[in-house]
């Protein structure tokens, strides 16, 4: 058993606030990503977690212990950092073995483990190379490996898979969900990559400005954003937004576009932002759709799906379509937004309607 | 048309070609004269670059006659070595055997070389000023490494590795926490600390002899290797501790802040961590402590009084220059056996300096 509890959580350097008081719960052996964009105080509460930052105010537990004022060495938690930390001057093998032997494990123990550990993460013929003569690939497999090992309660990630190419980036992320099933750890993951949060966590933490803004799994957070910031972030390509005003059973967004406004309930004249995904604007017609006539600036095949870029009266936005749509630059083209899928915020607040 | 292409190592050794030059010429010149018979020294019609077997204005071998001493009593010679025999120096023998004897005065050989010539016969009457015979000087000759066997040299080697490795021990032992503080701790000051150690540092030994050598008389340490083991310190723990802040902050903060994960106290991460991973800076610093003991001049001079307890480069200078004139030849030969020690210590620990440990901890 082993929960990470955050409570009323505030890290102040100096005057700055960076993070400014987060409750969290992340439950026993769930995998919880932080995910923000740079400077929204994600690392730095994982730091908290490790014990490597003082917490200004607030109280953090672990399986129900009260850790605030443990040092790092006494909160059963292991860590994987984004430069990997290895000790230059130690073997891959003496890596994994330095916190054991710190803890007293015993020699024949310590070998098991180490063996085992190196089999799962194909490290058993790197042994006994220093980090130098590895690879990035390699020597992030031996961070990972030297927090396995630790077989500790928590595992912290923080952006393990950033200085990796995209080829290995993809590889490692699906090898770090495998890992995850298979040890019996809490994993407490950050990462400023969205595409990360939402292939590998139970559950995604998005992070703004030192606090949380929405807590929830990926397809919660994805399908249900509950402000601006949360469409905004997640999602590539990203969510279209335009400004506008509800009017009487319609909608008109900037530069005279009008939309038929399908939901009850809001006030004529409030204003708000109008958002909607690249992939619920069709090149045809269905139900339920609002035509917006546009034309067509770029056009970006991805094979299965093809990206266009569009400009309508209300401004640029960006749309999926199917591999071919048979359209190309300059082309005119009547757009049909999906309507109950589109997303209305406040203005003035930035929260979902 | 083929181009001409230079290989690279080609290009490389032109380029090191001028440093190596000025950097080892000093070296070489001393090389030189501390094999070189004083005949060939001086003597002006020879490169003085090159040791030469044959006298420029004879164009025949150095010799150096025999001559009776004036103020000797003329006497029977009886020659103790016959010709072609090898001689020694005298001055550089604890017991030097005579050439010659008359009359109970010893002839002594001043200079390495053969016996050419005998002009008196043995038994015959040998009188005050008179050549009794002729020398073939020995060049290229050990004759001055010999000598130094004679004066105080590996006293005063002594002295100076002692005083060396004593100061190196306390350098670190001061200069390796400090410096650690300064470089990692976050504390009210710091940065001043920091550069007050380094503005120490610049404060040239020739003001600061002055009121130390008061310092070390109150103490009754004058004359001893004590005022030197504790006066060095002085100007070697700023300049170590400010070399050692580099290598300190080199350490990637990650790998410390996973040792205290890891279950390290933080005397363990300092201990098996991060003191490892300096270990060539820690090296660096030591060498460098060394050797500005080794070749400290002004301390030397003024707190040391007495010929024994002298330091290498005050022993040297002091003893082997009598008013003007200066023994090239032993004074070249202890400066090239002077600067083997540091040479050895160099050449022992280069594979620490370039190796460049932290390579691959991070990234």
């Amino acid at each position: 058993m082993a929960d990470v509890v955050l409570d009323k959580v505030v890290k102040k350097f100096g005057e700055a606030e960076v993070v400014a008081g987060i409750d969290l719960t992340v439950r026993d052996l769930e995998f919880c990503i932080l995910v923000g964009p740079s400077g929204c105080g994600k690392t730095t509460t994982l730091r908290m977690i490790a014990g490597l930052e003082e917490v200004t105010s607030g109280d953090i537990r672990i399986a129900g212990q009260s850790v605030t004022w443990t040092p790092p060495r006494d909160r059963d938690i292991a860590m994987v950092f984004q430069s990997y930390a290895l000790y230059p001057h130690m073997t891959v093998r003496k890596n994994l073995s330095f916190a054991l032997e710190l803890h007293k494990v015993a020699r024949a123990e310590i070998d098991r483990r180490i063996a085992e550990v190196a089999q799962i993460i194909g490290l058993t013929p790197l042994l006994d190379r220093k980090p130098r003569q590895l690879s990035g690939g390699q020597r992030q497999r031996v961070a990972v490996g030297a927090a396995l090992v630790r077989q500790a309660g928590v595992l912290l990630f923080d952006e393990p898979l950033s200085n990796l190419d995209a080829k290995l980036r993809v590889h490692m992320r699906t090898e770090l969900k495998r890992l995850h099933q298979a040890v019996k750890s809490t994993m407490v993951y950050v990462t400023h990559d969205q595409i990360e949060a939402m292939t590998m966590g139970d559950r995604i933490v998005i992070m703004n400005g030192g606090r949380i803004v929405q807590v929830g799994t990926a397809m919660e957070v994805y399908d249900h954003p509950t402000s601006r910031f949360v469409a905004g972030f997640i999602g590539t390509p990203p969510m279209n937004f335009f400004e506008g005003e509800i009017g009487n059973g319609s909608l008109a967004l900037q530069g005279g576009v009008q939309l038929p406004f399908l939901r009850e309930g809001a006030k004529p004249g409030r204003k708000i932002t109008f958002g909607i995904r690249p992939e619920h604007i069709y090149l045809r017609t269905r139900e339920n759709t609002g035509r917006v006539p546009a034309t067509i600036e770029v056009v970006e095949p991805l094979g299965h799906r093809t990206i266009l870029t569009a400009r309508c009266a209300a401004g640029v936005l960006q749309l999926e379509a199917e591999a071919m749509p048979g359209l190309k630059p300059g082309d005119a083209a009547d757009l049909f937004f999906d309507l109950p899928r589109a997303h209305l915020f406040d203005q003035a607040t930035e929260c979902v309607l | 048309m083929k181009r001409l292409r230079i290989p690279p190592d080609l290009l490389s050794w032109l380029g090191l070609l001028p440093f190596l030059a000025f950097a080892l010429f000093p070296f070489y010149w001393g090389l030189v004269t501390s094999f070189k018979a004083d005949s060939n020294l001086y003597d002006l019609t020879r490169n003085p670059l090159w040791i030469s077997h044959l006298d420029g204005r004879t164009g025949k071998p150095y010799h150096k006659d025999i001559i009776v001493p004036a103020s000797y009593r003329e006497g029977p010679i009886e020659w103790r070595e016959k010709l072609g025999d090898h001689l020694l120096r005298s001055d550089s023998e604890q017991h030097p055997k005579p050439l010659a004897v008359i009359d109970g005065q010893e002839i002594l050989s001043p200079v390495d070389g053969k016996l050419l010539r005998i002009d008196v016969a043995q038994g015959a009457i040998a009188h005050p000023n008179e050549q009794i015979g002729d020398i073939e000087v020995e060049n290229p000759t050990l004759s001055h490494y010999r000598f130094l066997t004679q004066t105080p040299f590996y006293r005063w080697m002594k002295v100076s590795l002692l005083t060396g490795l004593a100061v190196v021990f306390i350098t670190l032992l001061i200069s390796v926490p400090a410096a650690y503080s300064l470089a990692r701790l976050r504390f009210r000051g710091n940065r001043a600390i920091g550069i007050a150690i380094f503005l120490t540092y610049l404060i040239p030994p020739t003001i600061l002899f002055i009121p130390f050598s008061q310092l070390v008389g109150a103490l009754h340490i004058d004359n001893t290797i004590w005022s030197l083991i504790l006066s060095y310190p002085t100007f070697t723990i700023p300049f170590c501790t400010w070399l050692l802040m580099g290598f300190f902050r080199g350490v990637p903060r990650e790998i410390e802040e996973r040792a205290l994960l890891d279950g390290a106290t933080r005397m363990q991460m300092l201990r098996l961590v991060v003191i490892p991973v300096v270990l060539p800076g820690i090296l660096t610093a030591g060498i460098f402590a060394f050797t500005l003991s080794f070749q400290e001049y002004v301390y030397a001079l003024t707190f040391i009084s007495s010929t024994a307890n002298r330091t290498l480069p005050v022993g040297i200078s002091v003893e082997m220059v009598r008013g003007d004139v200066y023994f090239w030849g032993p004074l070249m030969a202890s400066a090239i056996l002077g600067s083997l020690p540091v040479v050895i210590v160099y050449g022992l620990s280069l594979n620490y300096f370039i190796s460049g440990m932290t390579t691959g901890a991070t990234k």
